[in-house]
């Protein structure tokens, strides 16, 4: 239950509100999250008005604000085209226009396409806190410890690499649903690969980060051996990741 | 604490005091705003859409205070009734209009949503593709259309838009020749079999009818012109036309406690608690109504199912069976009575399996003395139906067959996943007549 809402104009009032510990404060970015699931008594600080809905591009990196609006995304016509497949498979256009980029990346879940997407591109997240020090995480190390690297913390900017070949495959029960096994992998000038696979479990998983992409149908069907649950069986996505990444693998070589 | 909030509305400005929890939705309801409905929690079915700085958002997943400062716009704004009496209008949005002709309403729940979101696309994209239509309506479900008429409803008002001519709707259709056959034509084979090498038959596919269609439909008043749904000028403009939409003065809400077991009877029951809250009106347990038993399954009469159910029992047989019912002026102060309610219950051994169900003395969970039968119903089996459905010679099929495939099929149960829910609203009339409204297919039960 929501018992405050704030709406501060700078991220120092911001740090400082969720800096409390009584009541519980949270970030409020688009609000699909938290106004559909919370149960507890919290208050709630919105970032609309802290100017974090910008996209620039500075070098080999995409800096994203992290109040940016997913179909801020696919506006902005520089993107990789695999994340604008994510962003559209995994939000309807009304969801699009209030659910932002950040709270979308931190609330993933394992069947989350974003998240997946971002995390084969190694996305990196700026965050200020108590300190007003600013700290860079890369995704894949903030996920796991989400909860307690948010606590009195905010995220400010998504970085991504401009440079990749970026690919995103997937099976569905429909072509809106969500995946029941997705692929993403992302290819740097150098030959540097990231395998990421989403489907299963809690969060998006690393399968490969490599000088290439050597192993890397054997590494995903390893990683997903055991992902069996309601949706599908581990043979399955086993098999099925194996075929994905190597679709992905194929997309990105023809488009070199 | 409550936000005193200045809300910008179709260009309006209200001043409105909202709960820091509280949802946009609630307060463009509660201010009268129809045309915005509820669908569900999640922002999945979107017929809870508004434009907020023209972008479609769902008002259930945004609160009040996140509106603040921002425009919003309800269909309300769009457009009007053609003929007010002798008003002149300025009738309806040309999107509107074009929902109508083409028939792209059938229900109408989700139709200003649409419209709305069609609206949004055609102001930053004049001359949309299907896919870009499409991508721009797929927040909003619609389960009666398959969007393919509203997705040509939106392509014409596009194009009307850009001043583009179209072609009216009620142009005659045009007939593809092989329609115009007669059923009575001997050139069109009655019956087509496939035969296997040694001549033995192995699919036969027999026409049943030939579409007769006349190829002069302009001769005719009404076949072969499409004509407007009788609501359709209503439903496109978002009025209250489902239940939810009708208020009336001092109304109660109602709000019903549900079981946490799947098999026990009710030892006890007791409301002090839940009406000592102000505001609640009435708190309805079993011992309050008489024992009417009734069916909920059908459409049809004679009904096809057991009579097995009451409103109220002092039994529960299924998680989310029916305890008490709480009546209260608002409806979070029915919520909170219903937890206020103690009950006592008596556990039963609860069934989870229909096979289980069937084998002796397994717990008879319709043990009531006014159950009524249908057909092979048997209650003391935990049957509610046994139908055998047999279309033609069974026994020579299976003789006649190559291969006997036997297996048994499971099939989930499967809801319909309407977007309107269930809601009922219930006054007596100038005639003391109670006059019950509400969302459903089976009239003549909800009469029973």
């Amino acid at each position: 239950m929501i018992i405050e809402y704030h709406r501060p104009k700078t991220i120092e009032e911001t740090i400082s509100l969720l800096s409390r510990e009584d009541p519980c404060t949270v970030v409020l970015g688009g609000g699909l999250y938290l106004n559909e699931k919370e149960k507890t008594q919290i208050a709630v600080v919105d970032i609309q008005s802290l100017g974090l809905d910008t996209i620039e591009t500075k070098g080999n990196k995409h800096i994203l604000g992290a109040g940016i609006k997913l179909q801020q995304l696919i506006d902005f016509d520089q993107l990789p085209s695999a994340l604008i497949s994510s962003v559209k498979h995994q939000e309807t256009y009304n969801r699009r226009q209030a659910a932002t980029l950040a709270g979308t990346a931190i609330t993933a879940d394992g069947r989350s396409p974003i998240p997946a997407v971002l995390l084969a591109l190694d996305a990196e997240l700026e965050i200020v806190g108590k300190n007003k020090q600013s700290e860079m995480i890369h995704l894949g190390d903030f996920l796991p410890f989400r909860e307690k690297k948010l606590e009195g913390n905010l995220v400010i900017k998504i970085f991504i690499p401009s440079n990749t070949k970026t690919a995103y495959h997937y099976a569905a029960r429909s072509p809106a649903d969500r995946p029941i096994i997705a692929a993403a992998v992302s290819q740097w000038p150098s030959g540097r690969t990231r395998v990421v696979l989403a489907g299963y479990g809690d969060q998006p998983v690393m399968v490969l980060d490599g000088p290439d992409a050597g192993g890397a149908e054997i590494a995903a069907r390893d990683a997903y051996s055991e992902a069996g649950d309601q949706w599908a069986s581990a043979e399955y996505r086993a098999d099925a990741a194996a075929v994905l990444v190597r679709r992905s693998l194929n997309q990105i070589a023809e488009n070199n | 604490m409550m936000l005193n909030l200045e809300l910008n509305i179709n260009k309006e400005t209200y001043q409105v005091s909202a709960y820091p929890g509280e949802r946009l939705f609630t307060i463009l309801r509660r201010l009268g705003f129809s045309s915005v409905k509820f669908g569900d929690e999640h922002g999945k079915s979107g017929s809870d859409t508004v434009l907020m700085d023209g972008k479609p958002v769902n008002s259930y997943l945004l609160l009040a205070a996140q509106a603040e400062g921002h425009e919003i716009e309800t269909i309300e704004m769009m457009g009007e009734h053609p003929h007010q009496g002798w008003k002149e209008t300025r009738g309806l949005h040309i999107l509107q209009q074009e929902f109508v002709k083409t028939g792209a309403i059938q229900c109408g729940y989700c139709t200003p949503a649409q419209i709305l979101a069609a609206k949004e696309l055609l102001s930053r994209e004049p001359d949309p593709t299907e896919e870009q239509v499409r991508d721009a309506i797929s927040g909003v479900l619609c389960r009666c259309t398959g969007y393919k008429k509203p997705v040509e409803a939106v392509l014409r008002a596009a194009a009307r838009l850009r001043g583009v001519e179209v072609p009216p709707i009620e142009d005659p259709i045009e007939v593809p020749p092989e329609w115009i056959n007669s059923p009575f034509d001997d050139s069109i084979p009655q019956e087509k079999t496939v035969q296997s090498i040694d001549g033995t038959t192995l699919t036969a596919e027999k026409v049943i009818t030939t579409l007769k269609v006349s190829t002069k439909p302009e001769d005719w008043q009404q076949v072969g012109k499409p004509k407007v749904k009788v609501d359709a000028v209503k439903l496109v403009q978002g009025k209250p036309a489902f239940v939810a939409d009708f208020e009336h003065r001092d109304m109660l809400y109602a709000k019903v406690l549900f079981s946490p077991h799947a098999h026990a009877l009710i030892k006890s029951i007791r409301t002090e608690k839940a009406l000592e809250i102000p505001g609640v009106a009435a708190v309805l347990t079993h011992k309050d109504l008489p024992r009417v038993i009734y069916s909920t399954a059908g459409q049809s009469d004679p009904i096809p199912g057991p009579l097995d159910c009451f409103s109220l029992d002092n039994k529960v047989r299924f998680v989310g069976d029916r305890v008490a019912f709480v009546a209260a002026e608002s409806e979070e102060i029915a919520e909170r009575a219903t937890k206020e309610i103690e009950v006592e219950y008596e556990l039963l051994d609860p069934i989870f399996d229909s096979r289980d169900s069937m084998k002796p003395g397994a717990p008879v969970i319709h043990d009531e003395k006014e159950y009524v039968n249908f057909a092979d119903s048997d209650p003391e089996r935990n049957l509610a139906a046994e139908i055998r459905i047999d279309i033609g010679d069974l026994e020579q099929g299976f003789k006649d067959a190559d291969h006997i495939f036997e297996a048994e099929y499971e099939v989930p149960k499967v809801q319909p996943a309407h977007i309107e829910p269930h809601a009922v609203v219930t006054y007596w009339d100038e005639d003391d007549r109670l006059v019950i409204r509400t969302s459903t297919q089976v009239p003549f039960h909800v009469r029973g």
